[in-house]
């Protein structure tokens, strides 16, 4: 039966029509009546006269956008700028008013972890009517049962059999997502669910989501972290007061949205500096950005460990400053962030005026080509930024060719004679 | 460590569009037959999840009612109706589950504004999932009856099945109609919920369950009323499931016609106004 069900790469679809995974949203304009009193019973309806009961509100006005199967897209905006709307509208909850969306193949949407859990019914039936709620088949929840709950964890794997409304909120909300993320859908929406759980659930959340990807799931993301859809997306789309501000890479489109808070926030400078953006509400500085290479030879050469090192300097009172470095590759791929949140690491408190030197040592492992870091301060939490310089800093790579691509996954080949029978 | 490969799903061959166009769309709904067993069975595991009893109240509860009935009938009222225990339940089953039906689907889309807002399925299936469940438990109160008819000796209803089996189609069409409009509108106007209430009540004693149809001496009822109670068209399908498990004979075609007609009118009008509404429910509920 596997074997049945299992199907060839999406790549080898061959019907007529756009492949799954193909999302149309042509010039889609989308009203919700405001209710000043929300008018629900008949004598408002009836009584409450023409005017005063009903404000319309465009949420959308004239978007369109045409997503490819395998697209990655993230949505960013703020709030009310008609985002999760325009997730509603893919994934067909909300028909657009004006203007047409169509979506081909199978759309699960992850707007809510568990919606449709039903607190009387045990973990397993809540699956299977999760499963067939996004429209997929007993015979396939069979199929990827066992992997979604051991996903969900031993906790959850353990209470299977009991009904959800004992679970606590974190069991609730691991299992919902790993519904979600083991039911391969050709369009995968996820608005704001990405931080569940702990730093290890999150981790494990993140690469189901990177495998749908690989996997040719064309996904669509609403989310407030913007280093996280600049690492899952591809494509980038700026949605302001329901119209398309901005379109793009999503790390171009995240770039110049975080300028854009910056400037609201009316703090710091705004320029560009190599290259970069520079942005960020001045709480420290950061200058003096500097690569320390291995002092035996010149440049970089495959592998050599360095350090990323930069000046910061406090221009208030701060409490554990977030300090951290991306690097990516000179066309934009993402290789590698890292910061002292995610390392769990103390940075210590600063006065005004105090200055802190910082180093980030790195095994560069990568394949000849040029790299640019980017470094950023910012508060605790990591939430505000207090300066950020985008692509500060380039360097060369230097080595003996040995492989294509961007890494040095390193390691031998090995080429052995096996016996053959018969000879 | 690599990650194991997922299976991909049974996707149907052809693409599945999404458009404004598929409200409405019966393949659509046929496609989501298994999500209709799913929520048909958990309307009837959810029911009874926290009872001791469980679904022995499916059971209980029209026997009770029956009980009471009959209690009060034979010797307060002293109604002259023959075997009254046998002529309230073949009233009772039907219309319990009829009021059932439509009651309960009233606030199928509102009490489940969670999935509604947050996930497209055909919106459909929510009160049919509750026709559904309802057809269950007339399955087994129709099932208890002729048992009981059976221990008293009587097993005419055997060559009567085919017409019981008329009438219970035709009863669902024509509460499913219903249940379509009412939940629908409840959507948009609540007032519906509170109005189904005092509604069912009317039409209860507006059915011929506890007093007989034809006016004679014995009758309290008066003429003119019964007559009134002849277009109720639960009448209709009542006389169904009497005339096959009361008085044992097959339906008259006048009847069967005026059944036929008020279960295929009341389906179109409910299937229409809900798909008309339901692209708005997302926002409404």
């Amino acid at each position: 039966m596997m074997e049945e069900i299992a199907r060839p790469e999406k790549a080898a679809y061959t019907g007529a029509g756009p492949a799954p995974g193909t999302v149309v949203v042509d010039g889609v304009w989308e009203s919700f009546k405001i209710y000043s009193e929300r008018a629900e019973g008949i004598r408002d309806r009836l009584f409450a006269g023409r005017k005063n009961v009903a404000e319309e509100f465009w949420a959308l006005e004239g978007v369109s956008v045409t997503l490819e199967p395998g697209d990655t897209i993230a949505l960013i905006g703020e709030n009310g700028s008609g985002k999760s709307t325009l997730l509603k509208v893919i994934a067909g909850i909300l028909p657009p008013t004006r203007g047409t969306v169509q979506t081909y193949g199978r759309t699960a949407s992850m707007l809510e972890l568990g919606a449709g859990f039903h607190g009387d019914l045990t973990g397993r039936e809540n699956v299977y009517l999760n499963g067939s709620i996004l429209g997929f088949s007993k015979s396939y929840v069979d199929l990827v049962f066992d992997d979604m709950v051991s996903f969900a964890g031993p906790q959850v794997s353990e209470a299977i059999d009991r009904a959800v409304r004992t679970y606590s909120s974190g069991m609730y909300l691991r299992l919902g997502f790993a519904v979600a993320v083991h039911l391969q859908p050709d369009v995968l929406i996820i608005d704001e669910v990405l931080a569940v759980g702990d730093a290890m659930f999150q981790k494990q959340c993140f690469d189901r989501i990177h495998e749908l990807k690989r996997n040719g799931v064309t996904i669509a993301v609403v989310s407030h972290d913007l280093d996280t859809l600049s690492s899952l997306c591809e494509r980038g789309l700026w949605l302001e007061k329901g119209g398309v501000r901005h379109s793009g890479t999503a790390i171009d489109v995240v770039d110049r949205y975080r300028q854009h808070i910056v400037e609201l926030q009316g703090g710091g400078e705004v320029g560009k500096w190599e290259g970069g953006a520079i942005y960020g509400n001045g709480a420290m500085t950061i200058d003096n950005v500097h690569l320390v290479t291995d002092e035996s030879h010149e440049g970089v050469t495959t592998g050599d460990r360095v350090v990323i090192q930069f000046d910061v300097t406090a221009t208030e009172p701060v409490e554990n400053p977030v300090f951290g470095m991306i690097v990516r590759a000179n066309d934009g791929t993402y290789l590698y962030d890292t910061n002292t949140l995610w390392r769990r690491q103390d940075t210590g408190s600063f006065e005004p005026g105090d200055v802190s030197r910082v180093g980030f040592a790195i095994d560069a492992n990568l394949l000849p080509g040029r790299y640019v870091c980017t470094v950023a301060a910012s508060r605790s939490d990591g939430k505000q930024v207090y300066d950020w310089h985008t692509d500060a800093l380039g360097f060369d790579v230097v080595g003996d060719f040995i492989a294509n691509g961007l890494v040095a996954l390193a390691g031998e080949i090995s080429v052995v004679p096996r016996p053959v029978a018969g000879r | 460590m690599s990650a194991p490969t997922l299976p991909l799903p049974d996707v149907p061959p052809s693409p599945v569009v999404v458009d404004s166009e598929r409200h409405g769309n019966v393949r659509e709904l046929v496609a989501s037959k298994e999500l209709l067993r799913n929520l048909t069975i958990r309307e009837l595991k959810v029911r009874y999840k926290r009872s001791a009893l469980g679904f022995l109240w499916t059971l209980l509860n029209p026997l009770m009612m029956m009980a009471v009935f009959t209690a009060i009938f034979s010797t307060v009222f002293k109604s002259s109706i023959d075997r009254f225990w046998l002529y309230f339940l073949t009233g009772y089953l039907p219309f319990a589950f009829f009021q059932a039906s439509a009651q309960v689907a009233t606030g199928s889309i509102v009490g489940n504004a969670n999935l509604v807002r947050k996930v497209y399925f055909p919106r459909s299936v929510l009160p049919l999932a509750v026709v559904f469940s309802q057809l269950v438990h007339l399955g087994l109160g129709l099932g208890v009856l002729l048992v009981a008819l059976s221990a008293t000796g009587e097993f005419r209803w055997v060559q009567f099945l085919p017409a019981l089996f008329l009438a219970t189609v035709l009863l669902a069409m024509f509460s499913t109609g219903l249940a379509m409009l009412l939940a629908a509108a409840n959507a948009f106007v609540r007032d519906i919920q509170e109005f189904t209430t005092v509604a069912f009540l009317l039409w209860f004693y507006a059915t011929p369950i506890i007093y007989p149809l034809e006016a004679s001496a014995d009758n309290p009822i008066p003429a003119t009323v019964l007559n009134a109670v002849r277009l109720n068209p639960i009448t209709q399908f009542v006389q169904l499931f009497r005339s096959a498990l009361y008085e044992f004979r097959w339906p008259g075609l006048p009847t069967l016609g005026a059944a036929t007609f008020s279960s295929v009118v009341m389906l179109a009008i409910g299937w229409t106004v809900f798909h008309r509404l339901s692209p708005r429910f997302a926002k409404e509920v």
